[in-house]
């Protein structure tokens, strides 16, 4: 399983014009193996959500490559980029995102809609997949009724429920106390191994810092190095 | 995904039930203001309603409307009866004169001569009494044709017709059978106050026989503004007022053509209409404004969510659709709302009396759902435009 799913050479990515203009990402090279949870971490304004975002096909870097799952991200066609996202990135966000008047069971099942899924299955997978991360209790809950650790817990089999290859969270941990950080992180690696899932996770929460394979540091919109976590740490 | 666009729709209750309010409000105010509209209309052609049996009317080639009239020459009532497929036509008159009451004050009314033989076209008097009460000399039915206090009578003998000149200051009371007019310095009697349509403009009315028309006013030379003719049994209303038209050279329209004459003519000629016109307009621009607002709004304090569903794979197709569909649905719900709420308040004016020019025509609701529809897609196809523009990466904006 040392399958490389996510290349970058070079990546460069810039904001604004002339004197405004803002280096975000300065030649990014990254390689992320199949079923790895790649930590990505570093200040405020390092370019570390720049660079998730040109990987969740969300934004087009301005030059270097982007291969995903063999796809040359970037130069994929609007339509081609949305299939893309929807079948294959899951994303965890750090405000959770759920939309407030679904319920969790809807909201789990949003993505599965978006591929066309008749609503009967996709209920029905969403009840499953909130059953994996432990909220098979509370499908009929709407998000306002849960604390932040649940929220996440949803979101989390939300970025799941379709299956896709890579899965992608923003600051997961930022919003939670340390015990609810700590059961987000362990749930993300379990489910990581069961699913087959490749896992980023973007973080300046180093309480969380021990759930990685393997931790890319960046800085000033470059990776300054790329540190494996031994096992005892991960452990 | 449009049911999750529903349930988005109806997420905030408090933003929804005002938006709904605010769409309630506008197809209220539209269905009101030309149900409002359509009862001024309909008190136009007043005369045309109250005159069942007219199958056509015969005019002046130049009239167009029961408002503006030129009176014709006797002969025109020999021609027209005998156009094949007549069964009688009988002759109206119109004319406006000033009335004086028995305490010197006037008023300006409308003078409404009815054919001597048939009195045809003479309102029923309420009280059971019989029409041929018009046949007494120098009778005059009165009616108040849409006014409030217009037709008045001192209410004690000693201010009647007083030697000392006119009693202005005299208390009054409402004009009743016995109370005498001077119309032309000649005397009127009435002898029945009757009830009939109101009019648009309003204005007293005072209905008497065609010979008393032309005691009234001797010096006119030409007393009939308007021939009403019944059609045989089997002849068309429609083939008949052609060939009227067709053999007398003068203008013959049916009951129905005459009204939509009418409200043709108000559209174009009245000042009063054009004031209410410019009224209406101003009340619905500003409801279509606030529904269009509200409208844009609600989707833009959504974008946050549409982003969401675009980084999950939403299209822009999906997201569209949703958008639209909550338009609609707001649009359709807001006006059944008030839509209902206009007919209830037609409905009550109905029962309590209200003498309002309320008229709930079809194409009142019909516009108001048109309107508000039309409103909510526009301000849906206006706010698409940041949501289609929405970069889906803005929900990583946490940091």
């Amino acid at each position: 399983m040392s399958d490389v799913v996510i290349r970058t050479k070079d990546l460069t990515k810039s904001y604004g014009t002339g004197d405004a203009r803002v280096m975000a990402l300065r030649s990014v090279t990254l390689d992320v193996l199949h079923c790895e949870l790649m930590m990505i971490v570093g200040p405020s304004g390092c370019g570390k959500t720049t660079f998730v975002s040109i990987l969740g096909a969300l934004l087009a870097p301005d030059g270097g490559t982007c291969e995903l799952f063999g796809l040359d991200v970037p130069h994929l066609g609007h339509k081609a980029k949305i299939l893309f996202r929807r079948k294959r990135i899951g994303f965890v966000f750090q405000a959770f995102n759920l939309l407030p008047a679904l319920t969790l069971q809807e909201n789990v099942a949003v993505p599965l809609l978006v591929q066309g899924m008749a609503r009967t299955e996709a209920m029905k997978r969403a009840a499953e997949t909130l059953g994996q991360v432990g909220m098979e209790a509370r499908l009929d809950a709407l998000p306002s009724q849960i604390s932040g650790g649940q929220k996440q817990r949803v979101a989390i089999a939300r970025a799941l429920v379709h299956r896709p290859q890579l899965i992608i969270c923003d600051e997961p941990t930022s919003n939670l106390d340390h015990e609810s950080g700590h059961s987000v992180m362990k749930l993300l690696r379990r489910l990581m191994r069961t699913e087959q899932t490749t896992v980023l996770v973007v973080t300046h929460d180093n309480r969380i810092f021990g759930f990685a394979d393997r931790i890319a540091h960046m800085d000033d919109g470059k990776i300054l190095n790329i540190e494996t976590v031994t096992k005892e740490r991960s452990a | 995904m449009y049911r999750i666009a529903l349930k988005m729709l109806r997420g905030d209750r408090a933003k929804f039930l005002g938006l709904l309010f605010g769409i309630a409000f506008t197809a209220f105010l539209v269905t009101f203001a030309l149900s409002y509209f359509a009862g001024f209309m309909t008190r136009g052609f007043a005369l045309v309603s109250e005159n069942l049996s007219a199958d056509v009317w015969v005019m002046d080639p130049a009239v167009h409307s029961t408002e503006m009239t030129i009176d014709m020459s006797e002969t025109v009532l020999q021609q027209v009866r005998s156009v094949k497929g007549v069964a009688y036509a009988v002759p109206l008159s119109l004319h406006d004169i000033d009335a004086r009451f028995a305490d010197g004050h006037f008023q300006r009314v409308q003078l409404i001569g009815i054919d001597d033989a048939t009195l045809a076209g003479t309102p029923l008097p309420p009280d059971g009494s019989s029409v041929s009460l018009l046949r007494v000399p120098d009778a005059v039915f009165a009616d108040a044709g849409g006014t409030k206090g217009k037709l008045r009578s001192p209410r004690y003998e000693k201010d009647h017709w007083p030697h000392d000149g006119a009693h202005l200051d005299a208390p009054l009371r409402d004009l009743s059978a016995g109370d005498e007019l001077q119309l032309n310095d000649r005397r009127a009697l009435v002898t029945a106050v009757t009830h009939t349509l109101p009019r648009f403009p309003p204005r007293p009315l005072l209905y008497t026989t065609l010979s008393n028309v032309k005691r009234i006013l001797p010096s006119e030379s030409r007393y009939i503004t308007f021939v009403m003719v019944a059609a045989q049994p089997g002849v068309a209303p429609q083939t008949l007022a052609k060939r009227i038209a067709e053999t007398t050279g003068f203008r013959a329209r049916t009951a129905e053509q005459f009204k939509a004459d009418t409200v043709r003519w108000y559209l174009v000629n009245s000042e009063d209409v054009g004031d209410m016109t410019a009224m209406l307009i101003l009340a619905m621009t500003v409801g279509f404004g606030v529904t269009g607002i509200m409208l844009y709004m609600f989707t833009y304090e959504n974008l946050k969510q549409y982003a969401v569903l675009k980084a999950i794979g939403a299209s822009d197709r999906m997201l569209l659709a949703m958008i639209f569909v909550q338009a609609s649905v707001s649009a359709l719900l807001g006006a059944f709302v008030g839509i209902a709420a206009c007919a209830f308040t037609g409905w009550g004016i109905e029962v309590s009396g209200l003498d309002y020019p309320f008229r709930f025509m079809w194409f009142g609701p019909l516009t108001g759902i048109l309107g508000v529809l039309v409103v909510s897609l526009t301000a849906a196809a206006v706010s698409v435009r940041p949501v289609l523009k929405l970069e889906p990466g803005i929900v990583f904006s946490e940091h």
